[in-house]
């Protein structure tokens, strides 16, 4: 039986490490489902979700993009996934340890029939991080909202040493290292199953207040690997 | 008064303090002494062998073993759907009756005793069946009347046992199978005559079922007992859609979960019981086969090894280990039951004496046993099994109920005979 799946996909390093394990379980990926959310959604990952084009043609995947929030912008995409891959019967999606997302994402599935496959959930949250970048997923941070983790991440792609010392940070300030929580987000640059990688050629810190911080992306260039 | 029984020479001794090298005691009324010597009485070689305390089967529905085989490889909703109306039909027809049920549940109950299986906890029609059968054996019973509607009736029906090791409990089959305002009307008279009885559901045992919950309450289903507060002395089976708020409820509550591993996998429910998270917020995790249709299991270590397996795959860690879930199946069983769960003096355990095989022997020792006994049943095979002081299992049952499980198996035949004709006389009219 071939398990034809469909990957929610946001750019950051959950989506893009699940779907790689989902690849790596015998799933066959035939689409992205890219949700563009308004800046505050409580449901998806946000900045830099525009660049999920970049990385859907560096993974070679078609994708399915929906303008919206919550559960109806949810139910959209389904609804055209349904239409367009009538043979796609599990959504791959990047929860980690969050119900709100996990159980959102499978009631909405539930009304299509379809399957929900989460790889990383309940994995320890320190161990996912360090497999993460053993197993290849090049990430930077693009913003930081929590105390103690300093900007020097942001446009730095993120290599053993620095998980490391964000697991350190972690239990010294008491956030999730995962990021569960919002206290970061990131951006995928490159991974095992891109066959072209992104490069960030020029960028800003952005001080927004106290230990907000932001990346600004000024340039982007995508090249074959 | 029962039979004083010395145990001699055991290998080992396990039970809710963990391993330790054994030495002789006796059993006597049930009450164990490392200092008593017996004038007369039995006097087992324990010698390779293993004493523990009992095991415990905390969620089933026993007479289902009439109807194994049918409706295999089907998911939970179907197999449901196909199961109640299969059943309906067999009582209208009078073929699922309570003399039929209690035979399939003497064969089942002596499955899993041989086992090392002490005391079950059921729920299903003809209810009183399963707790003759129990009885029969020796077994202790935790059961009651399917989804009762008063407290009058409830007394009325459990009035009619009369049997030493069977407690009452409120079967209530599900929050999508009765209202919640029943439930909580019931439970309330009930435990207003009988204050420690406990509530016996199946709760977030599916996607489905959580979604249809949270679309009808907005609340996911813990969350909802917890408004009607029915959390607290409940068995709760399943729990495998339970979310992280849910688990953040159940904390440091007097509450039991009975988890089903095999029976989930093999109806494919789509999630595993959070069981790290319940047994560290102080949930007494207990194991059950549920019944054998849909599992197909009669020994509760192979139930608790696979709750080992497939937890090691969801969480990809060790985090669980065999001890923890000889926990689960002995200890927190024990619990339940409200029985000693150690070997001491003066307690009053249920008691598994299990060997330790010839090729075992050189490579079993303290530090690995409690691997052994979870994970290779077949090298530590149940030999004698004792209840509340009585040997009710000593590698066969006495003459009387063998006498009966023959029976049984003879009477089964012709009932599974009909039933299958049964089944296909409706596959014709449909």
């Amino acid at each position: 039986m071939v398990k034809y799946a469909a990957a929610l996909y946001s750019g950051g390093k959950d989506s893009t490490y699940s779907l790689h394990l989902a690849y790596l379980q015998g799933y066959v990926i035939k689409c992205l489902l890219v949700i563009i959310p308004p800046k505050d959604s409580e449901l998806y990952h946000t900045p830099y979700v525009n660049l999920t084009l970049l990385q859907a043609d560096s993974l070679g995947l078609p994708f399915i993009r929906i303008k919206g929030d919550g559960m109806d912008a949810l139910r959209t995409a389904l609804a055209k996934l349904r239409k367009d891959y009538p043979e796609v019967k599990y959504i791959i999606t990047g929860a980690l340890r969050s119900d709100y997302q996990r159980m959102r994402f499978n009631f909405i599935a539930s009304e299509f029939n379809l399957k929900v496959i989460s790889p990383l959930w309940r994995k320890d949250q320190e161990e996912y991080l360090r497999d993460v970048v053993r197993h290849g997923i090049r990430f930077t941070l693009t913003s930081i909202s929590v105390k103690g983790l300093p900007p020097k991440y942001l446009g730095k792609i993120i290599d053993e040493r620095d998980v490391e010392e964000i697991i350190m940070l972690s239990k010294v300030h008491g956030f999730n290292p995962a990021f569960e929580g919002g206290e970061a987000e990131t951006l995928v640059l490159d991974a095992p199953l891109f066959r072209k990688k992104l490069i960030i050629e020029d960028y800003e810190v952005i001080h927004e207040w106290e230990y907000v911080y932001r990346l600004l992306i000024k340039r982007i260039r995508v090249v074959e690997k | 008064m029962s039979e004083p029984i010395l145990i001699e020479n055991p290998m080992y001794i396990v039970d809710a303090r963990g391993v330790r090298k054994g030495s002789s005691f006796t059993i006597i009324d049930g009450e164990v002494s490392f200092k008593e010597r017996i004038k007369s009485g039995r006097i087992v070689d324990a010698r390779n062998r293993v004493v523990s305390i009992g095991f415990y089967n905390c969620h089933s529905h026993i007479p289902m073993i009439l109807l194994a085989g049918f409706y295999s490889n089907l998911g939970f909703w179907p197999w449901l759907k196909n199961i109640i109306s299969l059943e309906n039909k067999l009582m209208d027809k009078g073929i699922l009756n309570d003399e039929n049920t209690y035979y399939s549940s003497l064969i089942y109950c002596s499955l899993l005793a041989r086992s090392g299986c002490c005391g079950i906890v059921d729920m299903y029609y003809y209810w009183w069946s399963a707790v003759n059968a129990c009885e029969k054996i020796g077994l202790r019973i935790m059961s009651g009347p399917p989804n009762p509607n008063s407290w009058s009736s409830f007394r009325r029906e459990i009035s009619r046992i009369n049997y030493n090791l069977f407690t009452p409990i409120i079967n209530m089959h599900s929050l999508y199978g009765v209202d919640i305002n029943i439930i909580k009307s019931v439970v309330d008279e009930i435990r207003s005559n009988i204050p420690w009885i406990k509530l016996h559901i199946h709760v977030s045992e599916t996607r489905d079922e959580v979604y249809g919950i949270w679309s009808k309450y907005g609340k996911y289903p813990i969350q909802l007992l917890e408004e009607y507060n029915l959390i607290d002395n409940s068995l709760l089976v399943h729990l495998c859609w339970t979310t992280y708020s849910e688990i953040e409820l159940l904390k440091h509550r007097r509450c039991f979960m009975a988890h089903c591993p095999t029976s989930n996998a093999l109806l494919y429910t789509g999630s595993v019981a959070p069981i790290v998270e319940l047994d560290e917020v102080g949930v007494v995790v207990t194991l059950g086969t549920d019944g054998f249709n849909p599992s197909y299991e009669v020994n509760l270590r192979r139930v608790a090894k696979d709750s080992v397996l497939q937890l090691r795959q969801q969480y990809w860690s060790a985090e669980v280990s065999a001890w923890d879930v000889y926990r689960f199946l002995a200890v927190n069983g024990a619990k339940l039951f409200g029985v000693d769960n150690v070997i001491a003096e003066g307690r009053n355990p249920d008691i598994v004496l299990m060997d330790i095989v010839r090729e075992a022997r050189s490579f079993v020792d303290e530090d690995n046993l409690i691997e052994f006994i979870v994970y290779s049943p077949e090298l530590t095979p149940v030999r004698m099994v004792i209840v509340n002081g009585n040997i009710i299992y000593d590698s066969g049952f006495n003459s009387d109920v063998e006498k009966e499980i023959t029976y049984a198996l003879s009477k089964l035949s012709n009932v599974r005979r009909k039933v299958r004709e049964f089944m296909g006389e409706v596959e014709n009219e449909e």
